[in-house]
């Protein structure tokens, strides 16, 4: 009998062994995340929320913006973006309706399209869309303070407005925006010949 | 020979166990299903903070991957395309890995269409992306090949674009500029990029490692004066490595991490063109 348990234990240790190998191998091959387990993204616990303004901004051949146009708001209980310490060539202002400026940030020129090189030395081509849609969406609390946003500036990289919503526009755009998109042409701002319109200026029309 | 054995049962007990805690963990995880009738089409990948403290990457899929909403299989298959981009992509960045509990990033079950467009660029359709409105970037990941472009702070991507990813993440998140020659999106970026020589020659700011050079814009005319020499930076070079960030682009990446008020920014050991790690 005594030869026998040097080959029966060998036995136990190779089945040992290829077990924790399986074992080893269902562990390092479990995904990092399991698509059953995941977690919805949390709402804010307060009051804070974020405007999102479906805007087309129209350029001519310069490069000058000439258009713009909104042509969807609303206003949703939602984090907002981190944007008030973004660097960025236009920028966007946040007033009262006194009107006070509340904050100014900057953001990225929306009509600017980066295109893929494949394995090039530069990271992408770029060029500017004569017409673009962009969606802006704007922070109304700075964490769970309120902001009281009650107009907005829009400034181009040359410090030009190139489009506003004055006090009264935005109360009744707010008004009609409770938990809900407002969609059609709702405000066109005209800039012409490179000579920006001014905060509240009649180039801005409903 | 016995104590081998007894070595290779603790290990593989340690090993069942394991899996069991795993199993046991997934079981009782209160989302094993998506939540149904809750509306919410948006979910965690990895988010360490609430999105007011942290900067928040959204993917969507393409609707090549199929049904994304419902089928779990389609579903893995896109968030371990999204756990990719994030191990040889993001994470690849000194700067984001040091920081990674600043980093949220989230998938929307929606679906987007990214196909071959007219022009250079594809034709894109973005689905409804209110609930990714905190986003400070939305990546629309799309598995067949084709030549991406990024629209402000929404990008088309390929799950193995991990340099160009990180590239235009920086743009959308940070509002770094590009710092390559000569048809890049230029501003006056300070440290990076200034109107003039003497501005970028005469910044105290930037004498660690001031090396002013001349960009001028093919697109406008107008001059710009970089301060960092080197090329080898993730917002200078193309190619497939995720390179890291210069001490100039530092300076504004961390002016907008310490402005998410957790005051736990790390700041790197290794900037470009330094590699890391």
């Amino acid at each position: 009998m005594r030869p026998q348990r040097p080959s029966l234990l060998r036995t136990i240790n190779i089945g040992l062994a290829i077990l924790a190998l399986l074992s080893l191998a269902a562990v390092l091959l479990l995904p990092q995340l399991l698509a059953t387990q995941v977690t919805e993204a949390p709402q804010p616990p307060d009051a804070r929320s974020v405007a999102s303004l479906e805007l087309v901004v129209s350029s001519n051949e310069l490069g000058f913006v000439e258009i713009v146009e909104l042509m969807g708001f609303s206003i949703a209980n939602s984090y907002a973006p981190n944007v008030f310490d973004t660097s960025g060539p236009w920028s966007v202002e946040l007033y009262t309706a006194a009107p006070e400026l509340i904050r100014e940030y900057n953001i990225q020129d929306p009509r600017e399209v980066h295109v893929e090189e494949d394995e090039g030395e530069v990271p992408h081509g770029t060029f500017n869309q004569p017409m673009v849609e962009w969606t802006l969406v704007i922070p109304l609390f700075d964490d769970e303070v309120d902001l009281n946003v009650e107009a907005i500036l829009i400034r181009d990289e040359n410090g030009d407005i190139i489009f506003a919503i004055e006090p009264g526009i935005w109360a009744a755009l707010e008004k009609s925006a409770q938990g809900d998109v407002v969609r059609g042409n709702l405000l066109t701002c005209v800039t012409v010949s490179g000579e920006f319109a001014e905060f509240r200026s009649a180039s801005c029309s409903r | 020979m016995r104590i081998f054995s007894w070595l290779l049962a603790i290990v593989l007990l340690s090993l069942v166990v394991f899996l069991f805690i795993r199993i046991i963990d997934i079981l009782n995880h209160p989302a094993i299903t998506l939540p149904p009738g809750t509306g919410a089409h948006i979910f965690s990948v990895t988010s360490a903070n609430p999105p007011d403290q942290t900067i928040d990457i959204v993917f969507v899929p393409d609707d090549d991957y199929g049904n994304v909403e419902d089928d779990v299989l389609v579903r893995q298959a896109f968030v371990d395309d999204i756990n990719s981009l994030i191990t040889n992509g993001f994470s690849q960045n000194h700067a984001i890995a040091a920081n990674q509990p600043l980093f949220n990033y989230w998938f929307l079950t929606l679906s987007g269409d990214v196909q071959p467009g007219a022009g250079i660029c594809p034709s894109v359709s973005w689905p409804d992306l209110s609930e990714a409105a905190f986003a400070e970037v939305v990546v629309l990941l799309h598995p067949n090949s084709l030549r991406d472009c990024a629209f402000g702070t929404r990008v088309t991507s390929e799950p193995t674009s991990y340099r160009t990813v990180v590239h235009e993440f920086s743009h959308g998140a940070f509002g770094l500029p590009d710092e390559y020659c000569c048809d890049g999106g230029y501003w006056d970026s300070i440290p990076i990029l200034y109107l003039s020589q003497g501005l970028c020659e005469s910044d105290p700011i930037n004498i660690a490692w001031r090396d002013c050079f001349e960009i001028v814009s093919t697109r406008n005319g107008n001059s710009y004066w970089r301060s960092e020499g080197t090329q080898v930076d993730i917002m200078s070079t193309g190619g497939a490595v995720v390179a890291e960030y210069g001490p100039a682009d530092w300076l504004l990446v961390e002016q907008v991490l310490n402005g998410l008020g957790t005051g736990s920014v790390v700041t790197p050991t290794v900037f470009a063109p330094d590699p890391w790690p």
